[in-house]
């Protein structure tokens, strides 16, 4: 299936279609979950208001994590097929990857205050979204430093593809250090530990941030593809001799 | 002899002679366990405490300065060319490089700790734990080095760049490595953390010795 999209044309006319399909259903997903996050949902008994933060907080790390994983499948492919799309994915999937990492940080430090007392502890969870943090800047760092393109993009995704060994134990650095942070509640959809009305406000932000990172991934590959379209007509053409007039 | 044993011989040979590699690491390791003791007021309770904390970090510090000349000297007068002509497998090369690079710097390291520890004070029992805990996460240690080391080299503005993207893979082995010291004290070899640095690095060594030369290829692409 992907195959087909390896084709720069082919993927500029689904790129037509699909990416503002995707804004939308973002756009709307997120101003639902927002609306019944925080005006539509009980405030917790314990923690008022502020339990509010989950909201932007809980979807925000999943989809860094899914951005990682984007980005590392995308790697391999590129890596195993050479196809330069993939590794346009996984370019352009590292730096919505590294905002929603960032903004998980930053909540949970703004929630952590408010229910814990501290910005920060130093248990497994905050400490392995750091590491994410670090890992999603080396990345853009390599392709930051290597000048040449092709040399960047394999570099970059060998340096994606061995720093998801990291993956495992960031997502259950949390039951391996029992600390501040709490477990996963949501282990799978059919039996949650959430009410309903807790939980459908974070999937749907949730479905939204998706929507909203392939919005920007989408995006991003197509303004890569027109970029290199504009330098190779930019280059003095061809000449134009046949054999005829040799 | 055999290329993977003529390439060890050679990396030590020079190792041996230029001393710089592994002088300069058991330097920067003993004067950075000095300078905190110096630093945190010499106070042997309060040293006793943090002294595995310290040795690792000495240790991971005098190590992430060592991957930089990891593949530069073999990049910049062709011997990695030549070594490719040659038909010499990359993985093998990677594997001949670590074991020379472990020989070269983990080695004086480990003969200096028990002295070092001494300075810090620490318990027999302790100084084991920390002495295993490193041995066993040395592997990893190295291998993911010389991954970010052959990623950037060739590259000027390469140091800063490699201690940024070894820092993330080398964090767990850190975690695991200084609460094995403790853990040692308590449960012996049955310590969790001992089985935890052994598998991270089994699969740094399966991951890491191909993507090392996998990055070597790219670089010569």
């Amino acid at each position: 299936m992907f195959s087909i999209l390896a084709n720069p044309k082919r993927f500029l006319s689904f790129a037509r279609v699909v990416a503002p399909v995707f804004g939308l259903v973002a756009l709307a997903t997120i101003c639902a979950g927002i609306w019944m996050g925080l005006w539509n949902s009980p405030e917790d008994y314990q923690q008022g208001h502020s339990v509010r933060i989950m909201y932007v907080h809980v979807p925000a790390a999943w989809a860094s994590m899914m951005a990682y994983g984007v980005m590392a499948i995308f790697s391999l492919i590129a890596y195993v097929w050479r196809h330069p799309i993939a590794d346009e994915i996984a370019k352009a999937a590292a730096l919505p990857g590294l905002a929603f990492t960032f903004l998980a940080l930053l909540t949970g430090g703004l929630w952590g205050k408010l229910s814990w007392g501290t910005y920060w502890q130093w248990d497994g969870r905050m400490t392995s979204y750091l590491l994410l943090f670090f890992l999603y800047v080396g990345y853009l760092s390599i392709w930051e430093t290597i000048e040449n393109k092709k040399k960047a993009a394999r570099i970059a995704g060998l340096v994606a593809m061995v720093g998801s060994i990291n993956l495992p134990i960031i997502k259950f650095s949390v039951d391996w250090w029992n600390s501040l942070h709490q477990t996963s509640t949501i282990s799978s959809l059919d039996a949650p530990g959430l009410p309903a009305e807790l939980l459908w406000p974070l999937l749907l932000m949730f479905i939204g941030y998706s929507f909203f990172f392939g919005w920007v991934v989408i995006n991003r590959v197509r303004y890569e593809i027109y970029k290199a379209r504009k330098i190779r007509k930019s280059k003095s053409p061809a000449p134009n001799i046949t054999l005829e007039k040799l | 002899m055999d290329r993977f044993s003529v390439l060890i011989w050679r990396d030590l040979r020079l190792a041996i002679r230029s001393k710089t590699i592994w002088l300069q690491s058991v330097l920067f390791f003993v004067i950075f366990i000095a300078l905190s003791g110096i630093a945190m007021g010499g106070d042997n309770d309060s040293l006793g405490r943090f002294a595995p904390a310290l040795i690792w970090l000495a240790v991971i510090f005098a190590l992430l300065l060592s991957f930089e000349g990891l593949f530069r000297d073999d990049y910049q007068d062709g011997s990695l060319d030549l070594l490719k002509i040659s038909g010499m497998p990359g993985s093998t090369y990677v594997t001949a490089k670590a074991t020379a690079h472990w020989m070269s710097i983990v080695l004086p390291l480990l003969i200096v700790l028990p002295v070092v520890s001494l300075l810090l004070g620490l318990s027999f029992s302790t100084y084991a734990g920390l002495l295993f805990a490193i041995l066993l996460a040395s592997p990893a240690l190295i291998i993911l080095g010389s991954f970010c080391g052959a990623c950037l080299v060739g590259n000027k503005s390469g140091s800063m760049l490699i201690i940024l993207l070894a820092i993330p893979l080398f964090v767990p082995l850190i975690i695991f490595g200084t609460s094995a010291a403790d853990s040692y004290v308590v449960s012996g070899w049955n310590a969790v953390e001992f089985k935890a640095l052994l598998g991270l690095s089994l699969i740094s060594c399966a991951i890491g010795i191909p993507a090392t030369a996998a990055a070597l290829d790219a670089i010569h692409e």
